[in-house]
């Protein structure tokens, strides 16, 4: 009996409720109407004397309930934006100011959660002497610095010198044999000199120089019992001085919202170990072609890239697997986690429709096909790995601001967030 | 012992009757909400021509400016909090089932008017105004070009760039200068829009176009100006770094936007949502005041871009209540700040989530309208502003707007008479306030404006009956009524082209005549009973117009008159829409 009580008290209850609730007067939520219907009005009465007024009945309030709680939650949002208009108007005039600092967040990757900060200053030193540094801490295994100075040179135009500093720490990097995964512990530092000029209006070059030191150890992941575990003989110390080379020819048009044309890359870096004799040279050649769709405006385009990427062992016992080409991640194989497949040589094709949402976004549409091998007779269609998906990218006057994309493959269903975008 | 059936039955209700309960709530709240209470569609005592917010208050505290948080806010939160705003929900799918009538405006008459209040007064289609009154609009005075400037404050606020000035006479004025790719251009469309919007009936400030000697204008200690986050004593240079950029005429002046100081003491932005707390004056939501729901098809009018909360204004005046006022027109007509409109505005909000899915969804094979024109104009002194693109039904400001997005069509109707009642010559006078130095500039904004005018009265005016100026006379027995029908006032028709099919009775269902007249006159003989006495009687006349070439517009209206033995009065107007 208790349980039949108990059943029907809110029903009764309710049922009470909304009785009380018919017999409270209904005010026309139209407003009162203050012109006079009574013949007999005395002067006071006047409806020159009586205000408008907008009043609400009960039930329009009952109706209006959940739109009052959500106003109240978002309140305190918006005492924040008025307090950071006031305090930091920069921020929301679209300029960066010319130093500043920029929280940095990471949930939910490798380790629970990671914080640091994004300094810069547009100005250091020299006018348009550009520093940024970035740390990111998780754990004292997982952290990473990445540090970039870069300098106009003045006597060339748009040419400019990079150097730049990474060191990074990370205790579940991936790693695949075949089909399984595995992990291992990361240790990389590395510092690199670059060096961009533009030869022509449409021609461009890149050369670098790159020290860097690597070192890969047992995760802490790994456990005893694992059937597949990280190989003893890929673990150790890499110190490598890479020289590389980069050209690119430039024949597209228009601003990125209306690209079309073609731009061919073709760049080899040279590796050599200065630990032993290994010495291994990666070359790569891309293509990208965009292409209008006939009958609608330019802003819809079709871009399409190809790349070719191997490398060559040119003396030692072998090259170092990461430095290996790696297919997989956000910029190709979206479908695929990242550095998924890993050869000697890799080849991958894209296919995105790009069209405008609105001002500032884009809507975009791939396909991604691409297979490494060790071997350029291993090459095969039926080899061919799949990725297609669909996202929004975010652009500004200079480029690619921001991309959001979901990519299925057989494998995963992957969300990148990125700010670099894929050609 | 209770059957199976009963136990179920009571299992169902343990397990669901949250549910129950709330569904129940909402479902008889919506009832209540959606079965409003009718009064009279007319008055038997006076018409209400003025809304008492002028009570004496003291004054409220000051509201800060902010520029960002109203359009984030409006833009998202607004959006979404609509959605959950049940009321508008069940208005919305009720609307098409006949179960749900449009939330009107709060603040109308019997004859479906804005009262006059502290945000409305009556002006150019109330109390015809003259040319001469028309081209000076608010101003009282304008600033004294023959002696020195004192700049007294720097300008903190707002995108552009000036300073605030006391001229030789004493008055003090905000000077805010064109872009530097535009010269003349923002002045003259804040000129141009502060007549318009006071003929239309709003509190503008007073705005001038002055030529001035850059080189009379001088520093009163103590001038503080900001300089990155940090407040710094204002100095010549700085001075003369706001006016660079602007071109100096043969004599050596320089043209200058000057706003006269508001009589009283300015207390920030008010909202287009919601009431002023600090306020008791102030008791209908902003977003449910006809002249502002109304205002937008004014804004249309002129591409009124940026019609937001902070450009507009409280002022505490000296009889002690607060001014409404609306400002900064420095984003109408082809202006757009220091620059000009770009084809989006006006056709789409800057975030707009209606044509981001037409887009997504249609993969790119939908091109708005924006995508089809090019931004291009013909005289920089106008900048972008077209009639063969503009879309009165449709137009949106930059940001939403609440009081925008509630208007109804009588809140159109309201607003596109005022926009009709201005003529040619009215819009000629209008425009020629803003200085524009290229006569073919100003006869191509003139002409725009006629176009843009002219198709606000056609889209509005064939969605709602468009008579009015009704008016009654008593001529022995026989009942005489006029009235105007704007469609045909505006030149939008021939007058043969439209008749008017009556059907008058008395309130009481008494049947008095019928009939079909080919102008705006009716006359009747009022049976004797009916004037008899001191009492009065109201009759009720049925109009609908007969259009020879569409049946859009033909919405009924009644209408509705005092008679009595010596005298008539319009008492109650009820568009049907």
């Amino acid at each position: 009996m208790l349980h039949q009580t108990t059943g029907l008290k809110p029903l009764l209850c309710s049922v009470i409720f909304l009785l009380l609730l018919c017999a409270v007067p209904v005010v026309s939520a139209t407003g009162l109407s203050a012109d006079s219907t009574d013949t007999t009005a005395i002067p006071e009465d006047h409806p020159n004397l009586q205000p408008y007024e907008t009043s609400y009945n009960l039930a329009q309030h009952i109706l209006a309930l959940p739109s009052y709680i959500f106003y109240w939650s978002t309140r305190p949002l918006g005492w924040g934006v008025q307090y950071a208009e006031t305090r930091y108007p920069h921020l929301f005039e679209g300029e960066r100011g010319d130093y500043g600092i920029f929280p940095l967040f990471e949930s939910g990757s490798k380790v629970r959660f990671a914080a640091g900060a994004l300094l810069f200053h547009q100005h250091l030193f020299r006018q348009n002497h550009e520093a940024r540094v970035q740390f990111l801490y998780g754990t004292d295994d997982y952290w990473d610095v990445h540090a970039q100075y870069r300098v106009p040179v003045s006597q060339r135009h748009n040419s400019e010198l990079i150097f730049s500093g990474n060191y990074e720490r990370n205790p579940r990097h991936r790693f695949f044999i075949e089909d399984n995964r595995l992990f291992y512990s990361a240790e990389d530092a590395s510092f690199r000199i670059q060096y961009n000029s533009s030869l022509s209006a449409r021609m461009r070059m890149q050369n670098s120089v790159t020290y860097s030191n690597n070192t890969a150890r047992t995760s802490s992941a790994e456990l005893p019992d694992d059937p597949f575990t990280f190989p003893d003989e890929l673990k150790g110390n890499y110190e490598i001085l890479t020289f590389g080379n980069q050209f690119a020819l430039d024949f597209r048009r228009g601003d990125m919202r209306k690209v079309s044309g073609t731009q061919f890359i073709a760049g080899a870096d040279l590796a050599t170990s200065l630990k032993n004799s290994t010495s291994y040279l990666t070359y790569h050649l891309e293509a990208h072609q965009f292409i209008p769709v006939p009958f609608l405006p330019e802003s819809r385009r079709i871009g399409i890239r190809g790349m070719l990427l191997k490398s060559e062992l040119l003396s030692g016992d072998e090259i170092p697997f990461f430095d290996l080409p790696a297919l997989g991640g956000s910029r190709n194989l979206r479908g695929f986690r990242s550095e998924r497949f890993r050869g000697s040589g890799a080849l991958i094709f894209t296919a995105e429709y790009r069209y405008p949402m609105w001002d500032v976004l884009d809507v975009t549409l791939f396909m991604d096909q691409g297979q490494v091998f060790n071997n350029f007779d291993d090459i095969a269609f039926d080899r061919f790995e799949s990725s297609y998906g669909f996202g929004v990218h975010l652009l500004t006057a200079k480029g690619l601001a921001f991309r959001a994309e979901l990519a299925f493959s057989n494998e995963a269903t992957r969300y990148i967030l990125s700010i670099t975008p894929t050609f | 012992m209770l059957s199976k059936s009963s136990k179920n039955r009571i299992l169902f209700l343990k397990r669901f009757s949250p549910v129950l309960v709330i569904v129940l709530i909402f479902s008889v709240a919506a009832i209540l909400a959606v079965g409003c209470s009718s009064s009279k569609p007319y008055a038997t005592g006076p018409i209400k021509t003025f809304d008492p917010d002028t009570t004496r208050i003291p004054m409220p505290s000051r509201k800060e400016q902010f520029q960002y948080w109203d359009r984030i806010d409006n833009s998202t939160f607004h959006q979404i909090g609509k959605v959950l705003d049940l009321n508008r929900v069940l208005r919305f799918f009720g609307k098409p089932l006949g179960l749900a009538s449009p939330r009107e405006a709060d603040n109308v008459n019997k004859l479906d008017d804005v009262p006059e209040s502290s945000w409305y007064t009556y002006r150019h289609y109330h109390n015809p105004m003259t040319q001469e009154e028309l081209a000076r609009g608010p101003n009282t005075v304008e600033p004294d070009t023959s002696g020195p400037w004192y700049i007294f404050q720097a300008k903190l606020e707002g995108a552009m760039g000036g300073f605030f000035f006391e001229d030789a006479s004493g008055e003090r004025f905000l000077a805010k200068f064109d872009g530097p790719l535009y010269p003349g251009l923002m002045s003259s469309v804040e000129v141009i829009g502060s007549r318009i919007f006071y003929a239309a009936g709003y509190t503008v400030p007073e705005a001038t176009v002055a030529y001035f000697d850059p080189e009379q204008v001088f520093i009163r200690p103590g001038v503080e100006i900001e300089d990155n986050g940090e407040m710094r004593p204002m100095t010549m240079e700085d001075y003369r770094s706001i006016i660079s950029g602007q071109g100096l005429y043969e004599d050596g002046t320089m043209r200058v936007f000057a706003s006269k100081f508001v009589d009283g003491r300015p207390l920030g932005p008010w909202r287009f949502r919601g009431t002023y707390r600090d306020d008791p004056n102030d008791r209908v939501d902003h977003e449910h005041r006809r002249e502002l729901r109304g205002m937008r098809v004014i804004s249309s009018w002129v591409n009124d871009t940026d019609r937001r909360d902070a450009n507009s204004m409280f002022v505490y005046n000296d009889r002690g209540y607060i001014d409404h006022y609306v400002q900064d027109f420095g984003n109408i007509l082809g202006a757009n700040g220091h620059t000009i409109h770009r084809p989006i505005q006006g056709q789409a909000y800057l975030i707009d989530p209606r044509f981001m899915l037409l887009n997504t969804v249609s993969l790119g094979t939908y091109v708005p309208l924006w995508e089809k024109i090019d931004g291009s104009y013909e005289f920089p002194q106008v900048g972008y502003f077209r009639a063969d693109v503009f879309k009165p039904g449709r137009w949106v400001p930059t940001h939403p707007n609440p009081a925008f997005e509630n208007m109804t069509l009588r809140d159109a109707f309201w607003g596109a008479k005022i926009v009709m009642n201005f003529s040619d010559e009215d819009i000629r006078t209008m425009v020629e306030t803003g200085l524009i130095y290229d006569e073919r500039a100003v006869d191509y904004l003139v002409e725009t404006l006629i176009k843009r005018r002219d198709m606000i009265g056609r889209y509005w005016f064939k969605r709602i009956n468009p008579l009015d100026r009704f008016e009654a006379g008593l001529n022995d027995k026989t009942l005489q009524i006029t009235f105007s029908d704007l469609y045909i006032d505006g030149n939008l028709n021939t007058p043969d082209s439209h008749r008017y099919q009556y059907y008058i009775e008395a309130v009481n269902g008494e049947f008095l005549a019928e009939g079909v007249t080919d102008d705006s006159f009716i006359e009747l003989t009022l049976p004797g009973h009916l004037l008899n006495g001191d009492n009065y009687q109201v009759i009720k006349v049925e109009l609908h117009t007969l259009r020879n070439y569409d049946h859009l517009g033909d919405q009924k209206i009644d209408v509705y008159f005092e008679v009595g033995r010596n005298h008539t009065r319009l008492v109650g107007i009820d568009r049907d829409v």
